[in-house]
C-alpha cells in the first residue's frame, strides 16, 4: 500500500511537471510534438529510476555535506554509460530516444529526486518513486505536447487528423505555446483540485514546500488572501 | 545566573542601554552575543575540522575517479560494437540514397580532410564496371546542436539525386524538422500499405532537403534565400538550414573538384 502511494503521488498530488515544477526547459523544449515529448517522457523515466536506485544503495556512505556533488558525478556518469550502451547495441532505440540522452543529464528532475526522495528511502521505495515520477512526467509531457502538435500542425503522433485541417496557431509550436498551453493545464488541476476540496469541506494547498510559491519570487496568493 | 549571562549584562550596560529595564532588548544582546560566539568557534581551525576536509575531499576524490573509471571501461568496451553499428547505418543509408549497385563502395570510398578540419568520404557506387552515381559523406559543425552529419548523392554528371543527415542534435521540433525526413500519414490511410516512389524519389519528404534535388554542383555553393540564394529555409531554425545548405555546398565542391579532375565537367 505504501510502494502504490510512492507510486501514484508523482502522477497528480506531485507531478514533477504540474505540481513541483521540475526539469521546465526540457518539458517545454520537447513538447512540440507528441511524439517528442513520449520519448523525452521514456528516456527521463528510465534514467530517474536507474539513478534512483543507486543514489538510495550508497545514500548511507556519502556524507551529507558533500551529497549533491556526489549525486551529480553519479547520475551524470550512469547517464554516460547508458548513452554509450544504447549507441552500442540497441541502434533501433536509440535513433529515437539518442537526441533526449544529453538532455537528462541536466535535468533537474533526476537530481531533485535523488536530494528530496532517494537518499532518506530504501531501494524498493526508491524504485516506486523513480517510476511514479517517470510516468507523471511522461503523461504531463506527452499530454502538453499533443495539445501543442495538434493546435499548431494538425496531427496527432506525426499522423494527420483531417486532410484538409486549416492551420491555426503555428506559435503554439514554438516557445510561447509551450508555456501558454502550460498555464491552462496547470490552471485546469488547480480548479479541479480546490473544487474536490470545497466539496470535502477544506481548504485547498499544495503540499507543503511543494509548490511554486514557497519561492517567494512572486507572493502573488499570500497577499490575495 | 551563569558567567555567560553575567557578561552579557555587563556588555549591554556598557554600551550605554538599560537591559534590566528591558528584557527583549537583552535577551537579543544575548543571542547576538551567543551567535558570535558560535562563529568564532566555526572560523576556528581545529585538527579535527582539517581532517574533515581532507576526509571529505578524498571521499569526492574517489567518488569521480570509480565514475570515471567506470565511463573508461563503457567507452572501451563499446567502442568497437559502437563503430560497427555506425558503419552498418551508413551501409544502409548508402543503399536508400544510390541506385543499385555491385561493387565494394566501402573499400574504394576516398576519404579527404578539408579545411576547417572537416573530414568528407567520397563514395563511387559502380553497377557492372560502369559508374551509377557518386555519394559524398561529410560533416558541418555549424548545426545549431553542434555537428551535423549527411549523406549526399549525386548521378555520374553531378546532379543531386538524393539527401540524408545521417547524425545531428538540433533541437527536436525545430531543428530537426530541417534534417528529418518525415512521411506525412492521416488516420484513414495509417493503416493502408505505403506505396514507395521509385529512385530517386524514394524517401519520404523533407522539405529543405528536396530542394537540391536535381541540382547541377556546376551551380554550387548555394545559399538560403535570406543570404541571396534560392534555398528556402525553415523559420525558426535558421541555423539548422543554413548548416544543412553549408552541408550539401561543400560536398557538391568535393564532387565538382573530381569531376573536374577526371574531365567529365568544365
Amino acid at each position: 500500500m505504501n510502494l502504490w502511494k510512492d507510486f501514484s503521488k508523482g502522477i497528480w498530488k506531485e507531478n514533477p511537471v504540474l505540481v513541483l515544477m521540475l526539469g521546465m526547459c526540457p518539458s517545454l523544449a520537447t513538447t512540440s510534438s507528441g511524439s517528442n515529448a513520449l520519448g523525452m517522457g521514456l528516456a527521463t523515466t528510465f534514467v530517474l529510476v536507474c539513478s534512483n536506485l543507486a543514489i538510495s544503495s550508497i545514500r548511507k556512505i556519502v556524507p551529507g555535506k558533500i551529497r549533491i556533488p556526489c549525486y551529480i558525478v553519479v547520475i551524470a556518469a550512469f547517464v554516460t554509460v547508458v548513452d554509450l550502451l544504447m549507441q552500442a547495441y540497441t541502434g533501433a532505440l536509440y535513433e529515437a530516444l539518442g537526441i533526449f540522452i544529453p538532455l537528462i543529464v541536466v535535468n533537474c528532475i533526476v537530481l531533485g529526486r535523488a536530494e528530496a526522495f532517494a537518499s532518506k528511502h530504501g531501494l524498493l521505495s526508491s524504485f516506486m518513486d523513480g517510476l511514479g515520477m517517470g510516468c507523471g512526467f511522461t503523461l504531463a509531457l506527452t499530454i502538453i505536447g499533443l495539445i501543442r502538435e495538434f493546435l499548431s500542425a494538425g496531427t496527432l503522433f506525426n499522423v494527420l487528423v483531417s486532410e484538409n485541417y486549416p492551420v491555426l496557431f503555428s506559435v503554439m509550436g514554438q516557445a510561447p505555446g509551450g508555456f501558454m498551453v502550460m498555464g491552462f493545464i496547470l490552471a485546469g488541476m488547480n480548479f479541479l483540485n480546490m473544487r474536490k476540496a470545497r466539496k470535502e469541506g477544506r481548504d485547498f494547498v499544495n503540499p507543503v514546500d511543494m509548490d511554486c510559491k514557497h519561492c517567494m519570487i512572486c507572493r502573488i496568493t499570500d497577499e490575495d488572501k | 545566573m551563569n558567567t555567560e549571562e553575567k557578561n552579557v549584562r555587563m556588555d549591554a550596560g556598557a554600551n550605554g542601554n538599560e537591559p534590566w529595564m528591558d528584557v527583549s532588548a537583552a535577551e537579543r544582546q544575548r543571542q547576538e552575543y551567543l551567535k558570535r560566539k558560535q562563529e568564532e568557534q566555526e572560523r576556528k581551525v581545529t585538527p579535527a575540522k582539517i581532517r574533515n576536509i581532507f576526509y571529505l575531499g578524498i571521499f569526492l576524490f574517489l567518488v569521480c575517479a570509480v565514475a570515471a573509471t567506470v565511463m573508461c571501461f563503457a567507452n572501451g568496451v563499446t567502442r568497437i560494437p559502437r563503430r560497427q553499428a555506425k558503419q552498418q547505418k551508413l551501409v544502409s543509408a548508402l543503399n536508400e540514397v544510390l541506385p543499385p549497385y555491385n561493387n565494394a563502395i566501402l573499400k574504394t570510398a576516398e576519404s579527404k580532410e578539408n579545411p576547417g578540419n572537416i573530414k568528407s568520404t567520397l563514395y563511387t557506387a559502380k553497377k557492372d564496371g560502369k559508374v551509377a552515381g557518386y555519394a559524398v559523406q561529410i560533416s558541418a559543425p555549424e548545426g545549431y546542436g553542434g555537428k551535423m552529419e549527411g549523406l549526399i548523392s549525386f548521378s555520374p554528371e553531378g546532379r543531386v539525386c538524393s539527401f540524408v543527415i545521417t547524425e545531428h542534435s538540433e533541437t527536436p521540433g525545430l531543428g530537426s524538422e530541417v534534417t528529418d525526413r518525415k512521411d506525412v500519414r492521416t488516420f484513414a490511410t495509417l493503416f493502408a500499405e505505403k506505396k514507395r516512389k521509385p529512385f530517386p524519389e524514394n524517401l519520404p519528404p523533407g522539405k529543405v532537403l528536396d530542394q537540391f534535388r536535381s541540382r547541377s554542383v556546376k551551380t554550387a555553393p548555394w545559399r538560403l534565400r535570406t543570404e541571396g540564394g534560392d534555398i528556402d529555409g525553415r523559420s525558426g531554425a535558421t541555423i539548422s538550414s543554413k548548416a544543412v545548405t553549408l552541408l550539401a555546398s561543400r560536398a557538391a565542391e568535393i564532387l565538382k573538384e573530381k569531376l573536374q579532375k577526371e574531365g567529365k565537367i568544365k
